[in-house]
């Protein structure tokens, strides 16, 4: 994972945990930061944050793959 | 549990309904808050949950979890939009101290949710991924 993909998904991971009330203090800083690459990309911020969520939440299978419990269904 | 107290339970302290007449669009009011206040803090409360399971479970994989997912980001998105909508347009201005929640946070909870959809669609938008990929490698 590069190192600015890997910042955008600790923000996500720091905006999914956080309380409904602190959505917009976060939201704000990662839109910011997608939005640089939405540019770099021609694409619209919310895919760059979409696909952040994708990485975000493959790292979090894969942890959980590692030690050993499976998907619950 | 109601916390609504009714003329019965009040008129033993020797009150009568007269007298409660002039502050009886008050009282309304009152009540007419205390629903608008339980309804955003529902709202907080699914949205949260929402976000647990999420975080528990994983993003959907199958078709049958995508719909079942999709389903819920859309009952919490219209709930969400339409309370919005609601506190927008009230002659008081909501006070967010009471519910927990500003309207600036609600705002981002229901922005989150669009994310939501374009997150369970972005692996079908190809084009989409490989530009992302190849820009992150």
């Amino acid at each position: 994972m590069s190192p600015g993909l890997e910042a955008l998904v600790k923000l996500y991971a720091e905006m999914h945990q956080a309380a409904a009330d602190q959505q917009d203090v976060y939201l704000s800083r990662l839109k910011t930061e997608c939005e640089i690459h939405a540019k770099a990309t021609g694409l619209y911020w919310k895919d760059v944050e979409a696909f952040v969520k994708r990485t975000y939440f493959a790292g979090l299978a894969g942890e959980s793959r590692r030690q050993g419990r499976p998907k619950e269904s | 549990m109601s916390t609504q107290l009714s003329f019965d339970q009040v008129s033993g302290h020797g009150l009568t309904e007269r007298d409660f007449g002039p502050v009886k669009d008050l009282i309304d009011e009152v009540r007419r808050r205390e629903s608008v206040v339980n309804a955003v803090v529902t709202w907080q409360n699914a949205f949260t949950i929402f976000r647990r399971l999420e975080q528990r479970l994983g993003l959907p994989e199958s078709s049958r979890e995508q719909t079942v997912y999709l389903a819920i980001v859309s009952d919490l998105r219209c709930a969400g939009y339409w309370l919005l909508e609601f506190l927008a347009t009230q002659s008081t201005p909501f006070n967010s101290t009471e519910a927990g929640i500003s309207l600036a946070a609600l705002r981002a909870c229901l922005t989150q949710l669009e994310v939501d959809d374009r997150a369970v669609f972005l692996p079908e938008d190809q084009g989409a991924m490989d530009r992302l990929k190849a820009h992150f490698a």
